[in-house]
């Protein structure tokens, strides 16, 4: 009896401390930083440092690519590289939530509004240094440059470029509405022109539109801004303190864009595939339209006839020939542990077939090196005309306030092109948003 | 000196003693530790940091710092709050009635005797385990203005088309049949469970009553169901109050801030404009609306609720 009892007090001391272990390992778990997500790629176990790389919206011929190029990096540098894919609609949330709790990758793909907001926050390494003893930085358009540069310091390398305001048309739509297909719509008034032409609608009910609004508010912020840009204006002051939407220019450009609705040429709503990842264009809804080069990697992918009928041109002109130009970057984390070889893989990202596979040639971006123009993609005639449209490019107006200011102004954008406000009251309510914010608000 | 237990076994009176209750003490509290752990990190925690950020302005990258009741007062001035709290008011009023009418109706239908009457209760409990991004792009397709398929059968029933989730007039109302959709078959099993326990003599007496099923329905159904009435209503109305999702993955809070709910500020306020403290301080505000409106269903409709 005492010889059982005292099996059962064992046995129950035993249960109660691996309750208590079972609860201080939940803690440690919870508590430990997380790793590389599920779909990550490791290379082969090394001797040397350990670096983690977040990237973006990499297609899987471009996993692939990756998973292979960090493979033979890592022998010859005798370093551990891990890589978290992920998507870019999380990428911003994740990577902020990162480095507030001090487990953000070691590199980390930034986007077009990435740079004030993370340096100011000194969450990216300055990168002078390095790139000081890089003989090829000049390589890079001056555009990008300045794009990853805040208050004199650079903290990212620009690895694409993008544009949204390309023009991009149906060579048979063209045909069938009596137009010329190798004249493209050159001004605002002339895209207004055969863009009427071109809609086929019945009370209401769109066969085609001539042109398309993108009814999402950071999407009308930016085809309001190259309207902007090319009616002569800007949407901040030199010193970016200012907002300065409710101006003349300002007043042309929401116009132009208002005016596709008003003059029935676009649906209320904007035309819509209403199919998930298929554009408008791709399902053979719009004739004619400013979009972006990735847009015709969605037809190619999707309605290959209609890549084969689409043509490009250069982006609109009022008083001057512009679009704004979105740089996509490599950030290194202001904590990495490895700093000199997280710096070194950045730099071998851009070189050689990396840069062309991980930049440009999955989703058919821009070129932000000259040395990236080489991409078999631009072989094509008409992703040369894409090429040869950034000559046209400028570089946003972009503050550390940008993630609350693009959604601000692009809720003015949409009341305007809605109809629910006049222009001038949407231009002067976005500024008066914009100024709040930029106060602290 | 040893008492006989209830089951005959000698009870040893020092195992009463000061030292065993301590240990009975302790090993029940190490046996719901990982619960209370769990509970602590992840809920007391939380709920405790929302109140401390509520009071600072942070952005998540630098140290939060010192701003009084500064964020509430914000809120308040803050034009798209105040709308993504009507929003959200007016998506709970439009779901949870007619949904919990909805489920109980459903409930009721498949609570019948028939043959095949496990096909219809998965059927319309398909929707619960449907992940919520699928069911979203059909929708997308069923509302899509131009060629969506509620579209062509209101166009062939020579009614007026809308633009559904793209008008800021029909866009809470489209989430809210998709929403009452998605839910209605899991509350329909919480009522099915309700039926199950309502006791067959009840029917029949009244049957031999002269009842109808009409009468029966309100006379014995819905009154012995009233405790389940009253946890469904308020747990769907708290859930109502939460809503995210849909509008995060049909409209982004659009047109117009049209489907702008409270959770999905809180969100673009704390992950997207890093705007820590505001987001707390929304979340502040959230936690003590649902405790008012819980206070108030439970007032008015524990009232009617035969919980015995």
């Amino acid at each position: 009896m005492s010889s059982q009892l005292q099996r059962s007090r064992i046995s129950r001391r035993a249960v109660l401390q691996g309750l208590a272990f079972a609860s201080g390992a939940t803690v440690l778990a919870a508590c430990t930083p997380p790793q590389a997500g599920g779909d990550g790629a490791s290379a082969p176990s090394a001797s040397g440092a350990k670096i983690l790389a977040r990237l973006n919206g990499i297609d899987p011929p471009g996993q692939e690519f990756v998973n292979n190029f960090i493979v033979e990096y890592g022998a010859e540098n005798n370093v551990e590289i891990e890589i978290d894919y992920t998507d870019w609609a999380s990428s911003f949330q994740k990577i902020t939530t990162g480095l507030a709790g001090g487990t953000a990758p070691d590199i980390f793909m930034g986007g077009g509004l990435w740079t004030p907001p993370i340096a100011s926050k000194n969450g990216a390494l300055a990168l002078d240094d390095y790139i000081a003893t890089w003989d090829d930085w000049e390589d890079w358009y001056q555009a990008t440059r300045d794009d990853v540069t805040y208050n004199g310091t650079i903290y990212a390398v620009p690895y694409r470029m993008n544009a949204r305001g390309n023009i991009i048309y149906r060579k048979s739509k063209f045909e069938e509405a009596g137009l010329d297909p190798a004249k493209p719509p050159a001004t605002w008034e002339e895209a207004k022109e055969m863009a009427a032409q071109l809609t086929k609608q019945t009370d209401g009910k769109y066969e085609t539109a001539g042109w398309n609004v993108i009814m999402v508010v950071n999407d009308l912020t930016q085809q309001y801004e190259d309207a902007l840009y090319q009616a002569g204006g800007n949407y901040f002051s030199e010193d970016r303190t200012q907002p300065l939407n409710n101006t003349p220019e300002g007043e042309e450009a929401l116009q132009f864009w208002v005016s596709f609705i008003e003059d029935g040429i676009v649906p209320p709503e904007g035309m819509d595939s209403g199919v998930p990842n298929l554009n408008a264009y791709s399902a053979d809804k719009i004739a004619l339209f400013a979009g972006w080069p990735q847009d015709m990697l969605n037809t190619k992918l999707n309605a290959p006839e209609i890549w084969e009928d689409t043509l490009v041109g250069p982006p609109l002109t009022h008083k001057e020939q512009a679009y704004q130009v979105y740089v996509d970057k490599y950030f290194v984390y202001s904590g990495t542990k490895v700093p000199d070889e997280a710096a070194a893989l950045v730099r071998g990202f851009m070189s050689g077939d990396a840069a062309i596979m991980i930049g440009v040639e999955g989703i058919w971006g821009l070129p932000c090196r000259k040395a990236q123009e080489s991409a078999p993609i631009y072989q094509d005639p008409r992703m040369q005309v894409f090429l040869s449209n950034t000559q046209y490019g400028r570089p946003r107006q972009i503050v550390t306030q940008h993630f609350d200011v693009q959604p601000a102004m692009g809720r003015e954008v949409e009341a305007a092109v809605r109809g629910a406000k006049t222009v001038q009251q949407a231009l002067a309510d976005m500024d008066d948003a914009v100024t709040k914010i930029l106060q602290g608000g | 000196m040893s008492a006989t237990s209830l089951y005959g076994a000698p009870r040893r009176r020092r195992r009463w003693g000061r030292g065993y209750m301590f240990e009975r003490r302790l090993a029940a509290l190490l046996f719901v530790l990982p619960s209370l752990l769990f509970l602590a990190i992840f809920v007391v925690y939380p709920i405790i940091d929302a109140f401390y950020l509520s009071l600072h302005r942070y952005d998540l990258l630098t140290p939060p710092i010192w701003d009084g009741l500064g964020r509430y007062r914000l809120l308040f001035d803050d034009d798209r709050f105040v709308k993504a709290l009507g929003n959200t008011l007016l998506f709970a009023v439009m779901t949870v009635p007619l949904g919990t009418a909805l489920s109980l109706l459903l409930a009721v239908l498949i609570n019948q005797p028939l043959r095949a009457i496990y096909i219809f209760r998965t059927a319309y409990y398909l929707p619960v385990v449907t992940s919520f991004v699928a069911v979203s792009f059909i929708w997308l397709w069923i509302y899509e203005p131009q060629f969506g398929l509620l579209n062509q059968l209101l166009e062939n029933m020579g009614l007026p088309t809308l633009s559904w989730l793209r008008d800021p007039k029909t866009s809470m109302l489209s989430i809210a049949i998709l929403s009452i959709w998605k839910n209605a078959g899991y509350n329909m099993i919480i009522f099915l469970a309700g039926l199950q326990g309502v006791p067959d003599y009840l029917y029949e007496a009244a049957e031999i009553d002269g009842a109808g099923p009409v009468q029966r329905f309100w006379h014995i159904t819905v009154p012995m169901l009233s405790p389940t009435t009253f946890f469904v209503f308020v747990v769907y109305f708290i859930g109502a109050l939460q809503m995210f999702t849909q509008s995060w993955i049909l409209t982004q809070g659009g047109p117009l801030d049209s489907t702008l709910t409270v959770v999905y500020l809180i969100y673009q306020n704390g992950f997207e404009f890093l705007k820590m403290g505001s987001a707390a301080a929304m979340s502040v505000i959230l936690f003590i609306i649902i405790a008012i409106v819980t206070y108030i269903n439970t007032r008015i409709v524990r009232y009617d609720t035969h919980f015995n």
